[in-house]
Formats: C-alpha cells, structure tokens, sequence
C-alpha cells in the first residue's frame, strides 16, 4: 500500500486546517472537503483510504456521506468528528460503519492516535487480503502441477506404475492398463502381484526398492503380456537417502524386436541365396576335376558354360541387393531429366530382339503414335523396363510371343508387356514383388534369376511416382503393366 | 563285369545335379535323376534304386518329407539315404541345423558341395 490518502470532510475552515496541521508530518496525504457534496466528488474523483467526516454540515451532512461512503466504497474508513460530543450520534454513526470518533474539541495528539488505529487497520486489512491471495494462488499452482503431471502421465505412450516401498500400487497411468494387459481394475492400492501376472516383474520391483538401485528387464512375450516389453524401474529416494517407493516404466518393444527379426532373418536369407548358387559352382568345379578325364569334350564344354552363367548370375544378384538397399535406405539420388518415352522402349526392344528370336520368339510391337515424355532418370527406368522385358523372354517357352504396346491415358503414360509364357499362379501372384521370392516348379527349374528383379522394379517405378500392375494366367500369359505421369510435351520439347 | 548299382540323385539346381551326376558317374555308378521330392518318389517307383542322394532343401516336397515317406514305406524303407544340405552354422528359420540332419532317419548326410573322393566313399560304404 502506497501513502494512506486522508480527507477532511469539514464546512469550518479551523477545524480543517486543523485538523491537516495535526497530521502533517506523519506521511499521509491530506486533503480538504468543505462540504458533503465536495466530498463525495473528490473521493469519486480521486478516491480515498481515510474520510475525516463533521457529521453536523449544511447541504448534505456526515451520516448521509457515511452512507454514500458505506454504500459505494465500503473499503473506506471514516472517523466521525462532531462538534456537539453527543454519544448518541457518534453511535449512531459507529453502527452505520464508522470506523471510530473523535469529539471535539480534540487535541492533535487524539486525532493523531485515532488516524494511526484507522491506518494500523487498513494496513492488517491489506496484509490478510494479500495473504489470502497468495494462498489461492500457490493452491492454484499445486492443482495446476498435478492436473500437469496427470495429464503428461496418461499421454505418454510406455506404461508407468508407481508403488510405495511396500510394494503397493499408488498410481498407474492408462497406457499401463493397456500394454500390462491389466484385467482387474483399480489396482491402486493392491499389491503389485495383483496388477502384474509375473513373478519376475514383481521380484524386478523389490529388487530396486530393497537395493535402492535402477534395475532394467526385458520380458518376452508370454511373461506379462501379449509384447516385448523393456522394463526400466528405478527406487524413488527421500532427501535423506530412504526408498519412498518405486517408478517402473514398460515400453512396448515388440517393433523394434521384429524388425530386428526381420534384419537377422534377411541376412540368413541373403547368406543363402549367395551360398547355394556358389555351392553349385564349387560342384561343377569338382565334376569338372574329375569328369573331364572321362566325359566327352562337349560335356566338359556345357559345365563349364554353366559356370560363367552361374558366376554372372551371382554378381548380378550382389549387384541388385546393393540396388536394392540402396533404394531403400534412400541413399540413391535420381537424376530426373525429361526423356523421350519411345526412345527408351525402342533402345530396349532392339538389344533384347536378338536373344528372343534365337529362341523361336516373336515380338510384336504396338506404339502410341503420340509424342510422350515423362521425367525420369534415364538409367534406372531404362533398367527397370528391360528388367520387365527380358523377364517375359525368359519365362516364355520356345516359339511363343512378345507384345509390347505404349498408350496414353489420363495424364499417364502406359507401357504394357504381354506375354505368352508358363504364367504365375494366383498363389504365388501377391509374392512376386517380394525380395528373393522366385516361382519354383518344373517349368521355372532352368531359368536362373535373383528373385530381386521385381522387387527393384516395383521400388523403381514408385521412387518415380509411378504404378505397376500385374495379371497372369498359368499357362496362358502375364501381363505387366507399368504407369508413369506424363510431363507437357510442348514444353520440355522445346527446352531438348 | 557285375551290373552297375544304381543311385538316384535328387536336388533341384539343374547345375548341381549335373555336376554330382558327372562324378557319380565316374565313380562307376549308373545315375538316375529327378529334381524335387515328388519326383524322386516317382523315380524309385518306377526303378528301385540302390541308393539315394536326397537334397533337403527342395520345392514342392523337400528332403526330410521325401525321405520320411521313403523309410516308411517297407518296398523302399531298406534303401540307404544320403541327405544333402547346405547346413549352416546358426539355427535360422530357413535352414536346417546338424540336429535336424541327426533326427532324420537318413542313413548319413553331407554338406553341399560334396568333395568327389568323399561322396564316393560314403556311397560304397553304404552300398556294402
């Protein structure tokens, strides 16, 4: 509180100034009212902490001023004066609130004694008032830090479960509910053993309380719940160094352990697909040591041009997985430029023509008569699209047919590979895509291949924004058919 | 001159089987092939063999599922089986261990490749 504001409210000039005299000095500030009505006005006007109030004025007098004061700014203490010290008024006045009186004549000292009582009140008044808000506050704060802690705790995604050092549930959040499988319900206040459903968990928990110190656990699925679960529970310890209790968080890590899974399953399928392939090399090397000193030159002659495919076939099948983790580790930056949609499907046609008439092939070849142009890196589409083409030469039996037809549609650019060959099994149709998946048969039991060239195709053409699709029949034919965004011709034309 | 025992050999690397078949062959054997488990099943149907190399990693019927129904069967349950597998060293999900190759009621196995001198020892060994 800043300076106490006292006004004298009196119609005699003696009696003001005296009364302003008397208080000089003490550090209030003093002003003056001659009449009921000025009064009201500067303490509308400018407000104040102590009314010095002469009951007994024209116009408007003190009790009617104690009762506007009363009425309007009840804040305001008011000491009576009155000339004619009749008691009966003073109490009068002291039942409509005011503070106290003072009869006059009055010596300075009285009034002085009076005003510090008045002044000595306010000042309480204000002290408990600010007490009082203080005491809202920090009970605000407490209520905001717990609705803060509860909100953080049913957020979080690992499940948290607090107990006493006994033992006893005192908090768990909702996530715990869920990952801990937790049927019965509340748990609060039960032992541990009561919401857990394992021995190793619960030993887990008195471990870090009786030995005050952070234990981590995994637990596998089965123990306590349907998931992998990492346990890490540390002891809550006092200021002075005693277990209070214990937090134990469980974070749900079955992700992490099938992709892990996933991670040793595919190097044991990789260390395989590498292995068998040279295991029959290192065969046709022994057959070739002992055979050749008997067999016929020409056998001799087809081991071991058997061993130069063979031998590709396996540089080619590490060239792809490096392709292929490449791809999608995201490392492989394409090089998009606007190519010419024909050149590409005719460069392909050519190379492969050969191969597929030696064997009896034919290829019939369908063009959109339009220019199309799509924006791509040359080198990975011109891969992916031979990939697809040298597919269907290689599983098309001996004298049958090649379509390859381009067409434009809907912004698309299509290019669609048909077949006449042994055809994919609906089986096996959703798996093609899949790494080192190969179609296994008497009909397939010559053909070589990684079981990699899909799955880099597929990763290719979505890398550019593009769809393929497969329909088969066995025995009848496949079908592929690869879809990619057109850029403007007009444009990129004039940029080439 | 005695008549050449006959072994049938069954794996499904074109390659392979050609390789085995050429020193088979040199070892004074007569060699039949078939390429998955169905159809060595047939093979020994249509000509009972003297012995049989059976690779265990096969498509449509593999090694352990061929010779079960082989030792099963009493017209062929006296027919030594050599299992053949690229046995690896860690228990994966799709290879087979040393225990597996132990359970199996195949009379020996090797690992692939198979060395000449060894496979032609195992041969004449079970063919006493």
């Amino acid at each position: 509180m800043g300076d106490i504001r006292i006004l004298i409210v009196d119609d005699e000039k003696v009696i003001r100034e005296g009364v302003e005299r008397a208080l000089a000095g003490m550090g209030y500030v003093v002003t003056k009212a001659e009449s009921g009505e000025r009064g009201i006005e500067m303490i509308k006007a400018e407000g104040c902490d102590i009314v010095l109030l002469d009951l007994m004025m024209p116009g408007i007098d003190g009790f009617a001023v104690l009762k506007w004061i009363k009425e309007n700014q009840p804040q305001i203490e008011v000491i009576v004066v009155t000339g004619f010290a009749t008691v009966s008024k003073a109490v009068t006045a002291m039942k409509q609130g005011a503070f106290d009186f003072v009869g006059k004549p009055f010596t300075p000292d009285y009034i002085r004694i009076v005003v510090r009582k008045a002044v000595d009140k306010l000042r309480l008044q204000e002290e408990a008032a600010q007490l009082r808000e203080e005491r809202t506050l920090s009970l605000a704060a407490i209520n905001q830090e717990q609705s803060r802690l509860k909100t953080v705790f049913s957020c979080m995604a690992e499940a948290v479960i607090i107990t006493d050092r006994e033992g006893l549930v005192v908090h768990h959040n909702p996530a715990a509910i869920n990952i801990l499988e937790i049927q019965t319900d509340p748990v609060v206040g039960k032992p541990l053993a009561a919401s857990i459903n394992d021995a190793a968990a619960v030993e887990m928990v008195f471990e870090a309380i009786e030995q005050a110190k952070v234990v981590t656990r995994e637990f596998a699925p089965g123990s306590i719940s349907r998931r992998f679960l990492w346990a890490h529970c540390s002891p809550v310890k006092s200021a002075s160094g005693g277990v209070l209790g214990s937090v134990t968080v469980f974070e749900d890590i079955s992700t992490h352990k099938e992709i892990d899974r996933m991670k040793s399953d595919f190097v044991a399928m990789v260390a395989h697909e590498l292995k068998s392939p040279l295991a029959s090399i290192e065969q046709m090397i022994y057959a070739l040591q002992v055979g050749c000193k008997y067999e016929t030159l020409s056998s001799c002659n087809a081991l071991h041009n058997r061993m130069v495919v063979r031998t590709k076939d396996l540089l080619q099948l590490i060239e792809n997985l490096l392709n292929l983790s490449k791809l999608e580790s995201g490392t492989v930056v394409f090089h998009l430029e606007p190519i010419r949609g024909k050149e590409i499907v005719e460069d392909i046609i050519e190379i492969i023509t050969p191969q597929a008439e030696g064997r009896g092939l034919k290829i019939d070849y369908e063009p959109c008569h339009e220019d199309w142009w799509i924006n791509v890196d040359y080198d990975h589409i011109r891969s992916a699209f031979l990939n697809i083409i040298s597919n269907a030469v290689k599983y098309t039996p001996d004298g049958g047919r090649i379509r390859i037809a381009t067409s434009l549609a809907g912004g698309l650019a299509s290019l669609v590979v048909r077949d006449s060959g042994i055809g994919i099994g609906q089986d096996d149709l959703p798996h093609i895509f899949d790494r080192f998946f190969r179609v296994k048969g008497k009909a397939t039991r010559h053909i070589t291949g990684s079981g990699l060239g899909l799955s880099l195709v597929k990763k290719v053409v979505e890398a550019h924004k593009g769809f393929i699709d497969v329909q088969s029949e066995p025995g009848v034919g496949t079908a592929f058919t690869l879809r990619f965004p057109l850029i403007e011709t007009m444009k990129t034309a004039a940029e080439a | 001159m005695a008549e050449k025992k006959k072994i049938l050999l069954i794996d499904d690397d074109p390659d392979f089987v050609e390789a085995v078949k050429v020193i088979v062959e040199n070892g004074g054997y007569e060699v039949r092939v078939a390429y998955d488990g169905a159809e060595g099943l047939e093979a020994v149907a249509l000509e009972k063999p003297d012995l049989i190399v059976l690779d265990v990693m096969m498509p449509v019927m593999n090694g352990h599922e061929a010779c079960a129904k082989l030792k099963a069967d009493p017209q062929t349950a006296k027919i030594p089986i050599i299992l053949l597998t690229a046995v690896a060293d860690r228990v994966t999900t799709s290879t087979y261990t040393h225990r597996d190759m132990l359970e199996s009621e195949a009379e020996d196995y090797m690992p692939k490749p198979v060395e000449p001198a060894e496979l032609l020892g195992l041969i004449k060994g079970w063919l006493k």
